[in-house]
Formats: C-alpha cells, sequence, structure tokens
C-alpha cells in the first residue's frame, strides 16, 4: 500500500476538485447571514479507490457529495470528473453526467417508490442510462444477484423487503447505470446492525470487481476505517486531515480528528477521554483553525497523510 | 441476596390483531440489582422497547401482557391501578425515550417543565422545586440561568441532558433508557454517558440500558442481554459476552462493529435472511452467562480481507 502515492502520482484522478466553496444563507427577521458550508476543498479521487468523508453533523459532508451530485450549486472552486469540468451542467449534459456519478442514500425506504415492483423501478433505470440493452429481464436478473440476492425479488414491492434488502436494490438501481463514481451518503445508519456489515462488503466488492470509486459519508470512523483506502476528516467546512486510513486513526495529528477517535466507544480502551480532555481539545480546535498561517503539513508522504494548520502549531 | 429492584419473570406480550398474535416478547426473565447497569441490546423489532414499555405499564392495545410478571423491589407492577401507577412512575422508576431530546414542549420554558414534574409527582412549594431544578441542572453541568430558556434555544444534546436531569429530578431507583443517545453525534454522545455514570454515582439508581449498538452498550453496561424475536438469546456480564460469546447473533452483532485498532480484518455480520426460529430457553454455561442452545452454525470472523 506503500506505493499508492507514486501510482497515483502518475494518474489523472476520476474526481478531482480543487478550492471548492459554498456557503448557505441564513435569514433572520432583520439580518441574513452566510453560513460557511465548504470552505476550500481540494480532494482527489482515483479509480478503484475509496475515500471516506467524516465530521460531526454540520461538518459540511453531505454538502460535498451534494455539489458533485449536482444536487447544490457550488459558489466558486472547480470540479473536474474525468477531466470535465462538472459545475453548471444542463440538460443531457446532465443527465450523462449522472449515469457516470450515481449516489446511494441513507434512507432505503424512503428512495424507492413504494408503488411498483423492484423490476420497473430497476428497468427504470435501465431504460434511462443504458437503452441499448435488449433484454432487460437478463440484465436485471444479473445486477440483483451482483447485489447478493436471489432473482426473485424483482416481483416484490418494496415494503416486502428488510432494510438491508431494500439498500441492496437501491445501490443495484445504481450499478443499473454503469456509473464510474459512486457517492454514498451514510448508506447504513439506517439498517439493522448485523446487516451493515454486509452492505459495506458489498460497497468493497464493487469496487473490486468493477473498479468503481467510492466516495463514502459518515459520522461512523470504525466504519470509515473498515471500507476506505483514505479518509478525509471535515470540520466547519474544512479538510483537516487527510490520510490512509489505517495511518489515518493510529496517528491523528489534528486535534479535531483527535477528539473524534477518543470519542468511539471502544470497550478494549482503558479510560475513557475525559471531560477536561475534550474541553483542551476543544481549546486546541479553536486555535488551530482560528490561525491566519494555515496551510497542509505533510506528515508521512507515502501514505497521503496531512493536516492543516498554522505555522506556529507544527513547530 | 437482596432483593433485586427489578425482576421480570417469563414476560410475554402479544400484539393482538383479528386475524393473529404477534410475539413482541416471549418469557423473557431477567433481574436488576441496585445500582447495576443492565443492558438489552437487540435490532428492531427483537422486542427490547417493548419491554421497557412493560415495565413502566405503558402498553397500548392491541398490546397485552399475556403471562408473567413484573416485580419492582418485591412489588407486583402488574396488579396496580391507575393512582398507585401514577404515584409509582418517575417517584420510583423513571424513563428516557427515543428521541427523548424531542419530548419537551416547546412552548414552555424548561424551568417551568421541571416545576411541574416535581410538583405533580411531589408536591411542595414552587420555590424548593425550582431549587431542585438548579441543582439538576449544575449535576448536569448547564448553566441554571438556562432554566429560562426555551428548548428550541437548546443544542441537541443540551436537551437530551435536560431530560435525563428531569428523569434523576425525584430520585428513582431506576433509570430506563431506552436509546438514549441515537441522533446524537460520537461527541455529544460520549458526555452524555459520561453524565449518566456521574449521575449514577451520585444518586445511585441501577439503569435498564435499551440499545442496538454493541460497543456502546459493552463500554456502559455491567450485565447484557442480547434479545432476539422476543426472546432473550444469551444474558452474560459485559466482559464475558464480550470475550466468550456463545449465540451467533451475538457474535453477528458484536462484527458489525469493525475496530479502530489492528489489523483490518474481514467481518461477516449476519448473512441476509438468516433467521433464527424456534429458540430454546436459556441455560447456563459460565459464571451468571446464559446462552439458548442453538444448531446454527458459529460464523467465522477475522479472515483477511
Amino acid at each position: 500500500m506503500t506505493s499508492t502515492a507514486a501510482k497515483h502520482a502518475s494518474m489523472v484522478p476520476v474526481v478531482r476538485i480543487r478550492s471548492l466553496s459554498k456557503s448557505f444563507t441564513s435569514t433572520a427577521l432583520f439580518r441574513r447571514t452566510k453560513v460557511p458550508a465548504l470552505r476550500g476543498i481540494d480532494l482527489d479521487l482515483h479509480r478503484g479507490e475509496i475515500v471516506a468523508l467524516v465530521g460531526e453533523s454540520g461538518s459540511g459532508k453531505s454538502t460535498l457529495a451534494r455539489c458533485l451530485a449536482l444536487l447544490e450549486a457550488p459558489d466558486s472552486g472547480e470540479m473536474l470528473v474525468n477531466g470535465k469540468d462538472i459545475s453548471g451542467l444542463k440538460g443531457s449534459a446532465a443527465r450523462n453526467y449522472r449515469s457516470e456519478v450515481q449516489m446511494v442514500f441513507q434512507d432505503p425506504f424512503g428512495s424507492l417508490n413504494p408503488a411498483f415492483r423492484v423490476e420497473h423501478i430497476l428497468e427504470r433505470a435501465l431504460a434511462l442510462h443504458q437503452p441499448s440493452i435488449k433484454s432487460k429481464r437478463a440484465e436485471m436478473a444479473k445486477l440483483v444477484s451482483t447485489v447478493g440476492l436471489s432473482p426473485d425479488v424483482l416481483s416484490s414491492f418494496p415494503h416486502e423487503l428488510s432494510g438491508g434488502q431494500r439498500q441492496r436494490i437501491a445501490i443495484a438501481r445504481v450499478l443499473a447505470a454503469k456509473p464510474k463514481v459512486i457517492l454514498a451518503d451514510e448508506p447504513t445508519s439506517m439498517l439493522d446492525v448485523s446487516v451493515r456489515i454486509g452492505v459495506l462488503n458489498l460497497l468493497h466488492k464493487l469496487r473490486d470487481e468493477h473498479g468503481i470509486c467510492i466516495l463514502y459519508v459518515t459520522h461512523d470512523l470504525a466504519s470509515a476505517r473498515y471500507l476506505s483506502d483514505r479518509i478525509a476528516v471535515l470540520n466547519e467546512g474544512r479538510i483537516v486531515e487527510s490520510g490512509e486510513s489505517v495511518q489515518l486513526l493510529d496517528n491523528p495529528r489534528h486535534p479535531y480528528t483527535r477528539l473524534l477517535v477518543g470519542a468511539v466507544p471502544d470497550p478494549d480502551r482503558d479510560s475513557s477521554q475525559d471531560a477536561s480532555k475534550r474541553a483542551a481539545l476543544r481549546e486546541q480546535i479553536h486555535r488551530w483553525s482560528a490561525s491566519t498561517t494555515l496551510k497542509k503539513h505533510m506528515i508521512d508522504e507515502s501514505r497521503q497523510h496531512w493536516v492543516l494548520a498554522g505555522e506556529s502549531e507544527m513547530n | 441476596m437482596s432483593v433485586p429492584v427489578l425482576e421480570v419473570q417469563d414476560l410475554t406480550v402479544e400484539y393482538v390483531s383479528d386475524e393473529r398474535a404477534v410475539r413482541g416478547a416471549d418469557r423473557v426473565s431477567f433481574a436488576i440489582h441496585s445500582g447495576e447497569i443492565f443492558g438489552l441490546a437487540g435490532e428492531s423489532g427483537c422486542g427490547k422497547s417493548t419491554i421497557a414499555n412493560s415495565i413502566m405499564r405503558l402498553l397500548k392495545d392491541p398490546a397485552r401482557i399475556t403471562h408473567g410478571k413484573i416485580l419492582f423491589e418485591g412489588q407486583d407492577v402488574l396488579g396496580m391501578d391507575e393512582a398507585e401507577l401514577r404515584a409509582w412512575r418517575w417517584n420510583n422508576v423513571a424513563m428516557v425515550f427515543q428521541s427523548a431530546m424531542n419530548s419537551l414542549n416547546p412552548v414552555t420554558r424548561i424551568g417551568e417543565q421541571f416545576v411541574d414534574v416535581i410538583r405533580t409527582h411531589r408536591g411542595g412549594t414552587r420555590a424548593a422545586a425550582v431549587q431542585r431544578a438548579e441543582e439538576l441542572l449544575t449535576m448536569v453541568r448547564i448553566d441554571p440561568a438556562r432554566l429560562r430558556a426555551y428548548p428550541h434555544q437548546l443544542s441537541g444534546g443540551q436537551r437530551q441532558r435536560i431530560v435525563i436531569a428531569m428523569a434523576c429530578a425525584l430520585n428513582p431507583r431506576l433509570l430506563i433508557l431506552d436509546e438514549p443517545t441515537t441522533a446524537l453525534d460520537v461527541v455529544v454522545q460520549q458526555e452524555i454517558l459520561e453524565q449518566i455514570r456521574e449521575l449514577q454515582s451520585e444518586l445511585g439508581f441501577a439503569i435498564l440500558f435499551i440499545t442496538h449498538d454493541m460497543s456502546l452498550m459493552l463500554e456502559l453496561s455491567d450485565r447484557i442481554g442480547i434479545m432476539y424475536g422476543g426472546r432473550i438469546v444469551e444474558l452474560a456480564p459485559a466482559p464475558s459476552l464480550r470475550h466468550g460469546s456463545k449465540h451467533p447473533y451475538t457474535q453477528a452483532l458484536l462484527g458489525a462493529f469493525p475496530p479502530l485498532h489492528g489489523p483490518k480484518v474481514k467481518l461477516t455480520g449476519l448473512a441476509e435472511g438468516t433467521r433464527f426460529t424456534n429458540i430454546k430457553d436459556l441455560r447456563q454455561v459460565g459464571e451468571g452467562h446464559w446462552v439458548a442452545p442453538t444448531q446454527a452454525p458459529v460464523l467465522t470472523q477475522g479472515e483477511l480481507p
């Protein structure tokens, strides 16, 4: 794994995001304030790579995925997918783009139309994104077997399926578009715990067998480490630390990453992070993010581990 | 041994409709001792909330308790009438519900809601109630001045802490926490758990803790019961469960939470469509460790991806 940096350096990334910013306007009675959701995000996704975006609610991780899915328009910055600028795509260009970049949502109960059978749901996706396919029936059977279900589910209605099965159907529908990139926004947080791992393993398999790159948005550090090759930690709209998953979580440098890592319940840990330690980290996070000399400091070149910090913190 | 705070014996709850009856809880037995944290873990629909609601006598039609006993310090809970129940609830047993932070009245100040609870259940003057509310807020590290605030002026974590403080207002002997930290961020979750531990050591109540998050459960609970399909399939002290679980379902639950350290290993979880049926009565396999015998194969965990 150590050679990933060298390997990636020679390749054009599938997704390249540069200084992306987005803010929302919050309206109170007599004032309008701009709330920044993303501030100067740089992120690359390579072919066959799984990158996890982690952070607390409000850190901007979903906004980033939604910008990539053209569901939000960024204020500034650049998003290149396969070398093409995608901001402001409309009409058929946007439709073509959407077959390349597909999204899996959090709620498999809300994302499948309850009035139609699974076969209809998949057939629509095939008709839209792969109109050239003649034998839709065979293709659909192939899709459901790829996601680990038997072809019998095609004639079921969504309400007849369990949460895990529904999420697998949602993934099969995504695959019907033959995407290059899957944006998975908390795909397992609504599922029962015992089937979560199955869905994560499925995403892993899609990466291995189809070379699809995946942006996995989650607040669960343990599953991010399990699934992804690389983790990017978001805090208040900035990526504050990034690196190979295992290395990053074993050696977190930014106080925010350390706060998150310390908060994950871990029965094997001797002592839990106490209130005074949390307060100290919070104070540090504040100081780090207020620094005027913020820049990326490389910690480990071969593992692409860097941290966003001011000059004074790094010395 | 002293009388347990709560004893549930052979509890069976059925949801009865015209055509059929579904068992929400099936011959469930366990006991919680004074000052103990007992966890009930399982997935949605396994009956853990049904148990909590039965203990509080909050079940509504079509649910019926068809069999079994619930004893609170030796006193029969199922035999209480409305007036007895009203005197018993909150004074002796308090419950924090799932998404409790939304259970505060949005149009009333926090302080007013505290005063309401305290005076309804224990009487006394308004001033005394306000004073108690101030003490409680200090205990959960919220500025007592916030009693003047409305719920929407507080963050989710603060509201959750207030609801827990409110549950502790009358020094109950048992606190039932039904998924107290779902929908909260990890850091906030850790703060709430710490708060619960602190309150417990200060006030000395026992806790029935309900969640589906095994890592959380293992960190907080002393003893854990794993529920599946209305039955308890494994009951053990937390350390034995962590390192020597015997039931494949328990192992699937444990395997659903990848570790944060060490080498990456491939986990299997529970295969789609795996069902356990006809779950037998628990059998003792070790010190305080009970398992329902099963033929299902034990999962292999830990091969490399």
